[in-house]
This record gives structure tokens, C-alpha cells and sequence, in this order.
């Protein structure tokens, strides 16, 4: 009884569940009575009953319940049937009332999924977001960052910091922080005895409360003088000796091996003097050394001799105090050498003449400490203005006091201001909330969806157009909180995109979308493909964004990225084209193609080549990057164990061309459901090798043959027909560029309620007159864009 | 005595982003590890992986013979000669497995090698593997070095995006990670490693009030103040970034998990390094634990690193020669040498343009004698560094005595099967590895990575991947 009581339940709670959502009864009764009917008809002979081809078994898909459940397979089965793979040519053929049946069927089951635009969890930026962000918070070069490993954006972008990416950015920000925060005026105030002396072949360490000294003889005064810039310095030295002989003491100061100068020291014992000179030295540490030139008298034959040696005056206990009584420079007597006094004490270097600060220090420093701001305050202002724009949102209290606690270490350190400052910059450098783009913080209840808040808007907007940090303007607008205004943000949008910045939003979805990112490495036969250099890999990159950016710009229909009748050339691309009599130069400049074969996406260079192999094309690779990238339909890698492309017969195929081989695999029918596409698309476009050459010939110097026919009977010869019937299909081009943006956008791969924002914004998108500018100001509008999903 | 080579004697080790290492005299270097219980002195076992993608084309590989071998050896292999007696080579070892359908072949090569596990198919996109055995060595004996494991390769691994079915792309780059999340960047650039090893930046000076007198010495973590201020403020933003973590959902707080693990490796760096000091001055002054007396060893090795771009050959050999550099003068005691991308390795220079995985589909009679040259060309590097390494006197044997290097492929070849992974263990393992044979092994390359690990000492209360057990094989 207690038995019988529970089942019905848990039953009770699952059916309650379906029968509060009239949706879905709607949808497993359209199953059977449109979906399963269609099933019957046109394919359970193969994929059922006695046959079950290519791995599908429809059969059990008796009623809308199980369809529901087992999905996966009802929309592989339909994604077939709806881009006319499935049936095959021969068989009974649907017609377009019910394949559209069917394509409302798949689009009501995208719909029953709850609306979630999903939890945005942080994200590390990227190798080239991180380069752009310190260019501008530094006015450094994004080369700064060249030693980070490769990475892009978009889905399956991995946001862990492993420890050598740590290693590596603590090397770059002491780096970054070196080359901006220069030390301003040098100032160092040095005593003698701080230095090391070396007299008469004896060293006397200098110490740290060393003060005058007091040398006679060969005498040499060491140190390293850390040089901050290259400049001129000022050397201010107190110093005084003994007058022997007519000649004054000659002290020269030397800076690694190169003399800059010297002094000539007269000033008696009595009144010591300060002596100047300036030398100019460059950026560096390097030995500093005062030694006497002159420290030995020969004897004046002339002189009389004295009737005592004076005696060297006692070292003073400490301060620059004048020097014992002595008598006053005695004449050089006698038949010995006599050495001479070196008295020295205090020793100021300043330099270079302190240069204006830079922007980007003026930018830093807002605040230096005075009588009436103590460094500690100061230092608090620098951070807030700094960490406002590192951490792209205004700072919280305790983050503050965290940086504090870091400028309080080097401060206690006896650092200068500027160098306390380095080391809290230095914290932020290396701090959670600048190297990852941080979730929004807002609280929620668990699985509450809410918006996320302007600053991170802003940044989200900033990253993707420009891979980099807010402006002052889209910060401004975010600290005023009115990027929840549509018209603002999408302004803004617009604004972003129309910036010669937005060069970033091509260079990392195109690595994404078209895999161009492979281009600038990827591995070709320079045997085979001389032309295949560094700069013609450049080129034909640089056409291909021009290409985009071009219809993004003019607000052109994506449907011109596969019909253009225009691109862009220089120099070295136009040999490709064969216009190298046009086109010269290494400046890029706009093309109007005559050859209707030339133009769009298919036809790019920089696309056949990433889908080629190092020596020869591969049709294959070239139909799945249309179907995958351009139409969006997945395709699956090759069953296992079915031996790829022509195993059966070895020494057969040696004797057949590409496509005769392709042909004979294609009649496989595990292989043919995919290849059926794929393969036309891609022998059709066999006329161009794999660095996109038109040619006549392949490689076994057969005469190319680019006819094919597409299912639906859509026959055509040449890759401009090709072309033609390519972006006929429009609104499937249309959903899969909506796609791959959001997923770029979002960082992830898209299932779930992101079909329907996808079927959505596609629908939108088509009523834009298919503008591609509007397919990106409506993704970065998009609802998984702006809002988020609260995580435990 | 001082032997003269590259590293000077103004060289500090400083290339942990301003933390200074300070590297002892490296006569004095000696193992921070004390022996176990008296007797003489040993030397870690330290530990290498060598990876090579795509498979093998078997028939130039495998002995015809077993019992033949080593005595004629297959042409692919004919490159070992002189060092085979050092190697031992294991046929049969099986690729891994869990039950669950297979992801895309070359998905799973090189991620499964040294996880023995698979990349997760309910999320194709979301990386979800293991973490590798080297990682699992680096957390284990990795603590006593400055650097607990270098991982090298040829080729930039940080490929992004996805690629068949929607398989995150890295499972195709990388075989080493330190969790299951978690896939770790490679350095390829020889200045680069040589630069992390052995970096003679000059320690930053910060106190300007007053001078400092550069007598030339080692300048010590003690003595560095600039250098320890670093070390402090890095303790501050570690204790930050834990306060942040609490306001945060459960995803992002195994982002900033992991962001306080590589912060907190950096902190055990240091510490190794300490350690090693003490250590060594301990040594020098007679009054260490660890007494080496008697135990002489060939002066680290000269590594010419290259500027600008090399062959690939001399790219391997200089990664060669850095592992060895390091294993030597106990800097690591784990190394990876992975090429790159599966799908994106070609050889030009030993005429071979074509790409490697094409070919490896040996569907056409002129595929085979191509990849027999590339297997070949592996095995030459591979005997290189092993040649190298047996030259090498440590103690009463070699380097390579007291170490283990296992080089090999996650697929048997193109045909796509994981039956029959080639595999090659080169080294004694300080004694525990029995070479000059061949061996049919009974297990999977879980079990190999196991018995390899135990052999370090790193302790195997977890079997690793889909291992149950030490592979019995390898003594």
C-alpha cells in the first residue's frame, strides 16, 4: 500500500509539470500529428524497419513523449530532412509545405526552454585584451605582452591562470611600471664614508653611517651609481686637502671605465669648499669612482726641507666639521715623494633637470603628496582613479585598503613616493579584478535572472568591439548609470563599432568564425607555394577584414559577404588574382572584380588556404567550413571504424584524382548522408589551390571539373553559381552568422534558450534588410548579453 | 672547482617576476631532499615525457621478431643503435579507455596521454579531463625544485575555439593539466626557458637615499629588500583576492581557486629555493644531513640558445638540451616536450610538407615511406637526448641512470585505434627499470604512468585515469 502510495506521487509531480505548461502539450501532440507522419513516409525504410543506416534509428520514436526526451535524435533526423540532405536523390522526395511543417515543429520545442541567459562567469582576458588594457591604462606597447601564450576569445576560451601566465604577468607589470613610472629628479645625497675606499692597496667598506674621510696617497673612492634616465647630473662634492707642491690635487671622477670629468681641489684643511661638475650618463648602473690623478709630489729640488713631517690630522668623530689646525701647505721638500691629503665628506648627485611629466604620469599621479595631503591620502587618490579604470568599475572600500597596505609597505621601506606608488600599482597589475573580467557582484537569490549593472555593460561592450577597457566616454556613462537606456547603449554600440578599434571585434571572431587566426602559422609547402610568405599570409588576412568591416561599415546585407563584387588588393594579393598589372604597391586599395568567379567569403584567399592542407586542397575541409561555419549545419567527424576517405583499395586510388576517389567513398552510405553536401561544395570550388589561385588544372593534371549539384536538384558549373545558390539560402546563412556573434559575444558554445534568442534576433535581423550592422548591435543587445543567471 | 659555462657567476635566479631567486654556487647544488636512511647518497629519480603525435605507421616500428630485438631493430627504430640498451620498448599497451563512446580520435591522443582519462562528451566545449600524470609528479616531488615541472613545446598551444563536434580545441594542443579545468600554456621559446631558469636580471635596488656598494656577490633573498617587498605585497593580494571570493557565485570561486593556486605556486618557488640554499650552504659548510662526500657528477651541461628561427631539429635538441640542463642542476625534476596542435604538425625539413596527420592516414601508397620518415625523425631526436644523457656521470652512473623518459603517442597510428600506443622508456629509474628489452605489457597507459610515478616516489594512493595498477612490465 505504502508502495502503491509513492509511485503515483512521483508520478503525480512529473505529469503536474506537463500538464502546467500547455506549450508542451502542444508540442508532443504536433509531434504525432505532423512529425511522426512525415517519419513514415520519407524515412523509417532506411532508418528503422529492416535497415538502420548511418546509425540513426528512428523506430522508436513512437510517440511525442519519447520525442521529447530523446531530442538529440529527433533533431539530428530533422536537420537533415530540413536542408534537403535526407532523403537522398532517388528517394521520395517531401514537399516544401511539409518540410516546413517540420521546421515549425523544431522551432516550437527551442521554444518550451525556459528563458536563461546564463551565469557569466569570469573570464581571464585575453592574451591581446590584456596587451590592449595596459596600453591604455600605460601608453605602452601591446608588444609587451608578446611573451604570453596565444589565445582568443569566443567559446571554449579557457579562463584559468596556470602559474607560468602569473610568472609572466608580475614580469610584464615590473616592466609596464619601469618604463612609466620613471624616478623623476635623481637625488642622493651620499658621505664619503658610505663609500668604499681603496688607499695604498687597502679596501675600507664604506658603511651605512659612514661620514667624511680623510686619505692620503693613490686613492680611489667607490660606488655604483643607479642612473634612472639618461640624462645630465649635477655632482656637488665637499672636499678639501693640503697644499703640496704648486700643482692643486686633481680629483677625477670616473663612471665605468670613461673619465667624465675632474676637479681641482684647493681648498685648505681649514675652510673645506664645495665643488661642482656636471656629466652627462646614461640610463644604468654603473661603477662610480673618484680616484686622485696626482697623489704623489715628486720632490722640488729647489725646496728646503722642513724641519718636521706633519702629522695627518685625526679623524673627526663624525659631521662636517672643519679640520684640525695644521700648518699651512708646506713647500714640497727633501729628496722624498710626498703624498697627498684627500679630505672629503658629503657627496650630491642630482639630475637630470626633471622633465615635464608625461600624460599618462599626470594621469597617474593625480594627487602628490604636499603640506596639506599627507602621502597616505594621496596615495588613497591615486588608487580610487587608478583601480576606477584597471578594475573597470569603481573600487570598494576594502579593495582600497588592500592597495594601501601595499603602498604602506614600501612607504615604511623609506621608498620614494613615486616608488610606493609603483608597488601599488604593481598589486592591481597582478589583482583578480583586473586580470579577469569580473562578474557583476549585485546580489540575487539563486537562480534569479538580473541585469547586470552599467560598469559591467560598459566593459562587456568594450572588450568585445575593441578588446580592451572602456573609454572615458562609455566610463562616464556607466559611473552616471545610463547604459540601461536602449538609446544610449545602442548609440554607444553603434559609436564603438564605427571606431577604427573595432578592427579587434574582426580579428578575434574571425579567428572563431573562419579559423584566420591558423594563417599567420599554419604550416604550407613553401616548396610547392613559394608566393606563400609572411606578407602574403598578411595580405590575405588584411583582405578579408577590409572585406568585413567593409559591410559592417556601409551597413551593407551579410548576404554581400558571400556576393561581393568588390574586395580589396595590394601588391602582392594581386598576384593571386592575377591583376598584379593593376594592383601595385604594398597599399591596400578597393577592387570592382569582373570575374563574377572572384569575390565573397568562398572565394577569399585567406578562407580557401586555412581550409587547405599544407600541399594540396582539401575539398572535403572546404564543404564542411561552408556547411559548418557559413550554413550552420554541424557535421559529424567520420564514423570509426569506417576506413576514411578511399582505405578499400590502395593501389585502385593511386590511379584516380581527388574526386573519383571522393566519389567511390561517397557511395558509402554511412559516409554519403554528409559528403552528399559537403563534397559538391567543396569539388566545386577545386578551381582555386590552397593558397587560392585560380586554376584550370589539379594536381594530377586533370582538367578541374567545379560542376556539382546541391540536394534540391541545384545544379551548377562554376564557383560563381555556387556562390549564387550558396547565398540563396539566406536565412540559414543569416542564423548561423547570429550564431557564431552570440556565441563569440558570450564566450561559450550556445544551447538551450540561446536557439530561441538565435531564432529570434535571426528574425529580426532578416526584417533589417539582413544588415550585418544590425545583426551586431542586436546581438550586443541581446538578452543572454545583458542579463545573467544569479549562481549559488 | 668553478667550471667555466654559460651561467656566470653574476647570475641570479630573479625570473619569478621580481621575487629574487637567489642560485647557489652550482658546485654546491645538492639535492634538498635527505636520503631516507643513511647509506649512500641517491639522487632523485626525475622524470620526462616526449610526445609524438598521430601514431606510428606500424610496420616500420614494431620487431617482426620480438626475440630478436634488441639485436635488429625495425627501421623506424634503427636510429636508437647506440643507446637502445638503455631503452625498453612496450608494445600492447592500451589506450585509454572509460566505456563511454569515443570522442574524435585525435581529440583524445595527446589529452589522454598523461591523464589516462577522456575528455568529458556532455559538454564538448567546457574543458573537463583530469589532471596529468606529470602534474600529479610536479604537486608530489615538484616541491623540493624551483620549479616543479617545465612544460615545452614547439608549438604555442593556447589554440582557442572549438573544433569536431564541438570539442574545445585545447583538448588537441595540450597534454598537460594541472586539473581537470585547467590545460597549461607551453613555452617554446628556448630564451624563454633559459630565461626562467636561470635569469640574470639585475635585482632593483629600491633604497636611493643612500649607496650600495656592488661587491659582485650572490645577492640572497635575505638581503634583497626591494625583492621581499614584492613577496609581501603579493601575500596582500592574495589575502584580497580570498576576501572577493566570498561574494562571488560557485563558478567564479574555482576561477579565483585556481588563481590563488598559481599564486600560491609562485610562494612554494620561493620557498624550494630557500630550502635548496640552506641546503647547500649546509653542504659547503660540512654540517648539512646530507652528506655527498664521494658522490661527483659531470658540470651542468652548455646550451647554446638560439635568437631568431632554427629548424626544427635544433628546436628539439635546444629543448633537449634545457631539460637536461635542468634535471642536472636539480632546477626540475619534471619535464613535458609536446610538439603542438595534432592536426597542424608538418616536417619541410626532412621533405616531408605535407601535413602529418594526412598522412598518417595512410590511405595511398606514397603515405607510408613519408611517415616512416617522420617516426623516424622522432626517434633521432629522441636518441639524441638520450645519448646525451647517458654521457652524463651523476654519482657511480649516469643521468640517465636516475631518470625515467617516456616517449610515445596516444594512438596507435592513422587508423584511428588505441590497442598498441608506441612507447619507449628510456633511463633505469635509479635502478627500478629493467632496459635493453622488449616487453609486452598487460595494461593501459594509466597503469604505465602509474608504475612511472611510483618510481619517483610520488606516492599512488589514486589511480591515475583508467590505471587499476603499477604496470609489472616495466622491471
Amino acid at each position: 500500500m505504502l508502495l502503491l502510495g509513492l509511485v503515483p506521487l512521483a508520478c503525480g509531480a512529473a505529469s503536474s509539470e506537463r500538464a502546467l505548461s500547455p506549450e508542451r502539450a502542444a508540442v508532443v501532440a504536433a509531434f504525432d500529428q505532423h512529425v511522426k507522419p512525415l517519419f513514415a513516409t520519407y524515412c523509417l525504410d532506411c532508418h528503422g524497419g529492416k535497415k538502420v543506416k548511418g546509425d540513426t534509428n528512428l523506430r522508436f520514436l513512437t510517440d511525442g513523449e519519447i520525442a521529447m526526451r530523446d531530442q538529440a535524435l529527433v533533431r539530428h533526423a530533422l536537420t537533415k530532412f530540413l536542408s534537403h540532405e535526407m532523403p537522398p536523390p532517388g528517394e521520395r522526395q517531401p514537399s516544401d509545405e511539409e518540410r516546413a511543417r517540420a521546421g515549425r515543429w523544431v522551432a516550437a520545442v527551442r521554444r518550451l526552454a525556459p528563458p536563461d541567459p546564463g551565469t557569466h562567469p569570469v573570464r581571464r582576458l585575453s592574451k591581446v585584451e590584456y596587451a590592449n588594457t595596459l596600453r591604455d591604462l600605460f601608453g605602452v606597447e601591446p608588444a609587451i605582452a608578446d611573451e604570453l601564450p596565444h589565445d582568443v576569445v569566443g567559446a571554449g576560451f579557457n579562463s584559468s591562470i596556470a602559474p607560468l601566465l602569473m610568472e609572466k604577468y608580475l614580469l610584464i607589470a615590473d616592466e609596464v611600471l619601469d618604463r612609466v613610472i620613471k624616478p623623476g629628479q635623481m637625488k642622493l645625497a651620499w658621505r664619503a664614508g658610505q663609500l668604499d675606499a681603496q688607499s695604498e692597496g687597502k679596501v675600507d667598506a664604506g658603511k651605512a653611517d659612514g661620514g667624511e674621510r680623510q686619505l692620503s696617497g693613490p686613492v680611489q673612492l667607490g660606488s655604483v651609481l643607479p642612473a634612472p634616465v639618461d640624462g645630465t647630473y649635477t655632482f656637488k662634492i665637499r672636499a678639501a686637502t693640503e697644499k703640496i707642491g704648486k700643482e692643486p690635487l686633481r680629483l677625477a671622477l670616473r663612471i665605468g671605465t670613461q673619465v667624465v670629468g675632474e676637479l681641482k681641489i684647493t681648498a685648505p684643511l681649514k675652510t673645506p669648499a664645495t665643488y661642482t661638475l656636471t656629466a652627462k650618463l646614461p640610463a644604468g648602473r654603473a661603477p662610480l669612482t673618484f680616484i686622485v690623478v696626482n697623489p704623489v709630489v715628486q720632490p722640488d729640488p729647489d725646496a728646503v726641507k722642513p724641519p718636521a713631517v706633519t702629522k695627518p690630522p685625526t679623524k673627526p668623530a663624525a659631521g662636517p666639521k672643519p679640520p684640525p689646525e695644521k700648518p699651512a701647505a708646506p713647500p714640497v721638500t727633501g729628496d722624498q715623494p710626498q703624498k697627498r691629503t684627500l679630505w672629503i665628506d658629503t657627496i650630491d648627485i642630482t639630475g637630470p633637470p626633471a622633465a615635464a611629466p608625461t600624460e599618462v604620469q599626470k594621469r597617474l599621479f593625480i594627487a602628490m603628496p604636499s603640506k596639506d595631503l599627507d602621502k597616505r591620502a594621496a596615495a588613497r587618490q591615486i588608487a580610487e582613479a587608478f583601480t576606477r579604470r584597471a578594475f573597470r568599475r569603481p573600487a570598494t572600500t576594502s579593495e582600497l585598503d588592500v592597495l594601501l597596505r601595499v603602498f604602506d609597505l614600501a612607504d615604511q621601506q623609506d621608498e620614494v613616493f613615486a616608488e610606493a606608488i609603483k608597488l601599488m600599482l604593481k598589486g592591481v597589475l597582478v589583482s583578480p579584478q583586473f586580470l579577469y573580467l569580473a562578474a557583476d557582484t549585485s546580489r540575487g537569490s539563486p537562480d534569479q535572472i538580473v541585469r547586470i549593472g552599467d560598469h559591467q555593460i560598459a566593459a562587456k561592450l568594450s572588450y568585445l568591439f575593441w578588446a580592451t577597457m572602456p573609454d572615458d566616454e562609455l566610463a562616464a556613462l556607466a559611473d552616471q548609470g545610463k547604459l540601461q537606456d536602449a538609446a544610449v547603449l545602442e548609440a554607444q554600440i553603434r559609436r564603438l563599432i564605427a571606431d577604427p578599434r573595432a578592427r579587434a571585434f574582426f580579428d578575434g571572431f574571425s579567428a572563431q568564425w573562419l579559423g584566420l587566426d591558423r594563417l599567420a602559422t599554419m604550416p604550407v609547402d613553401e616548396q610547392k607555394f613559394p608566393l606563400m610568405d609572411a606578407g602574403l599570409r598578411r595580405a590575405m588576412y588584411e583582405e578579408a577584414a577590409l572585406l568585413f568591416e567593409t559591410v559592417l561599415r556601409e551597413n551593407r546585407s551579410l548576404i554581400d559577404l558571400v556576393t561581393a563584387d568588390f574586395t580589396f588588393l595590394n601588391g602582392s594579393l594581386a598576384r593571386l588574382y592575377g591583376m598584379e598589372n593593376e594592383v601595385k604597391g604594398s597599399q591596400f586599395r578597393r577592387v570592382t572584380l569582373s570575374d563574377a568567379n572572384r569575390g565573397g567569403l568562398l572565394t577569399l584567399p585567406a578562407v580557401l588556404a586555412v581550409t587547405s592542407l599544407p600541399s594540396r586542397t582539401s575539398p572535403v575541409k572546404r564543404g564542411r567550413f561552408v556547411l559548418e561555419n557559413l550554413l550552420g549545419q554541424p557535421t559529424p567527424t567520420p564514423p570509426m571504424n569506417v576506413p576514411s576517405l578511399d582505405q578499400q583499395n590502395v593501389a585502385e586510388n593511386a590511379t584516380l584524382n581527388l574526386r573519383r576517389r571522393a566519389e567511390r567513398h561517397r557511395s558509402d552510405p554511412a559516409c554519403a548522408g554528409c559528403h552528399v553536401v559537403m563534397d559538391p561544395i567543396g569539388f566545386g570550388l577545386e578551381n582555386f589551390d590552397a593558397i587560392g589561385r585560380w586554376r584550370e588544372q589539379d594536381d594530377t593534371n586533370l582538367r578541374v571539373d567545379a560542376s556539382g549539384e546541391l540536394p534540391g536538384k541545384l545544379a551548377f558549373t562554376q564557383p560563381k553559381e555556387l556562390k549564387r545558390l550558396i547565398a540563396g539560402r539566406r536565412d540559414e546563412i543569416t542564423r548561423a552568422l547570429t550564431h557564431q556573434v552570440l556565441s563569440y559575444a558570450l564566450c561559450r558554445a550556445l544551447d538551450g534558450y540561446d536557439e530561441v534568442v538565435v531564432d529570434d534576433l535571426s528574425a529580426a535581423i532578416a526584417k533589417d534588410g539582413f544588415a550585418l550592422q544590425s545583426l551586431i548591435v542586436r546581438v550586443a543587445m541581446s538578452y543572454p548579453f545583458l542579463n545573467r543567471r544569479v549562481t549559488r | 672547482m668553478r667550471k667555466h659555462w654559460l651561467i656566470d657567476r653574476r647570475t641570479c635566479l630573479k625570473g619569478l617576476g621580481g621575487i629574487a631567486l637567489g642560485l647557489p654556487l652550482l658546485e654546491t647544488m645538492g639535492w634538498a631532499e635527505t636520503p631516507k636512511s643513511g647509506g649512500a647518497y641517491k639522487p632523485p629519480v626525475r622524470l620526462g615525457f616526449m610526445y609524438h603525435t598521430c601514431g606510428v605507421w606500424a610496420d616500420a616500428f614494431w620487431p617482426t621478431d620480438p626475440t630478436t630485438f634488441p639485436v635488429s631493430l625495425p627501421p623506424s627504430l634503427e636510429p636508437l643503435r647506440e643507446v637502445v640498451d638503455q631503452c625498453l620498448l612496450l608494445d600492447h599497451l592500451k589506450g585509454a579507455e572509460d566505456g563511454k563512446p569515443w570522442p574524435p580520435p585525435h581529440c583524445r591522443e595527446l589529452a589522454s596521454w598523461l591523464t589516462a582519462a577522456m575528455p568529458n562528451r556532455d559538454k564538448p566545449g567546457e574543458l573537463n579531463l583530469a589532471i596529468s600524470a606529470d602534474q600529479i609528479a610536479a604537486n608530489s616531488i615538484g616541491i623540493y625544485t624551483p620549479v616543479p615541472s617545465l612544460e615545452l613545446g614547439y608549438k604555442d598551444n593556447g589554440l582557442s575555439g572549438l573544433g569536431e563536434q564541438g570539442f574545445n580545441n585545447r583538448y588537441y594542443t595540450t597534454g598537460t593539466w594541472a586539473g581537470p579545468t585547467q590545460p597549461l600554456p607551453v613555452e617554446t621559446s628556448p630564451a624563454n626557458v633559459y630565461k626562467r631558469l636561470f635569469s640574470s636580471r639585475q635585482s632593483k635596488r629600491r633604497r636611493v637615499g643612500g649607496p650600495t656598494v656592488d661587491t659582485g656577490k650572490f645577492a640572497t633573498v635575505q638581503d634583497d629588500t626591494g625583492e621581499s617587498l614584492d613577496r609581501s605585497m603579493l601575500d596582500l593580494i592574495l589575502q584580497g583576492a580570498k576576501d572577493l571570493q566570498g561574494n562571488v557565485g560557485r563558478a567564479d570561486q574555482r576561477r579565483l581557486d585556481e588563481y590563488l593556486d598559481s599564486m600560491r605556486s609562485l610562494e612554494k618557488r620561493v620557498t624550494a629555493i630557500e630550502r635548496q640554499q640552506a641546503e647547500a650552504a649546509a653542504a659547503k659548510a660540512g654540517t648539512g644531513k646530507n652528506s655527498k662526500a664521494g658522490f661527483t657528477s659531470a658540470p651542468p651541461i652548455e646550451v647554446k640558445v638560439p635568437t631568431g628561427s632554427v629548424k626544427w631539429s635544433e628546436h628539439i635538441r635546444v629543448m633537449c638540451d634545457l631539460m637536461i640542463l635542468a634535471w642536472q642542476t636539480d632546477l626540475t625534476r619534471v619535464c613535458t616536450l609536446i610538439p603542438g596542435h595534432v592536426h597542424a604538425i608538418s616536417y619541410p625539413e626532412i621533405g616531408v610538407p605535407d601535413s602529418h596527420h594526412d598522412i598518417s592516414h595512410n590511405d595511398n601508397p606514397d603515405k607510408p615511406p613519408k611517415l616512416m620518415k617522420v617516426d623516424r625523425f622522432a626517434i633521432e631526436q629522441f636518441a639524441y637526448l638520450i645519448g646525451r644523457m647517458k654521457t652524463l656521470k651523476e654519482g657511480p652512473g649516469t643521468l640517465l641512470d636516475n631518470c625515467i623518459v617516456m616517449w610515445g603517442s596516444g594512438m596507435d597510428q592513422g587508423w584511428h585505434s588505441f590497442k598498441r600506443l608506441p612507447t619507449i622508456i628510456a633511463g633505469r629509474g635509479g635502478g627500478t627499470i629493467r632496459t635493453g628489452r622488449y616487453a609486452k605489457a598487460n595494461g593501459n597507459i594509466g597503469d604505465l604512468l602509474m608504475g612511472i610515478l611510483a618510481r619517483a616516489g610520488v606516492p599512488m594512493d589514486k589511480p591515475i585515469g583508467c590505471g587499476t595498477k603499477l604496470l609489472a612490465e616495466l622491471a
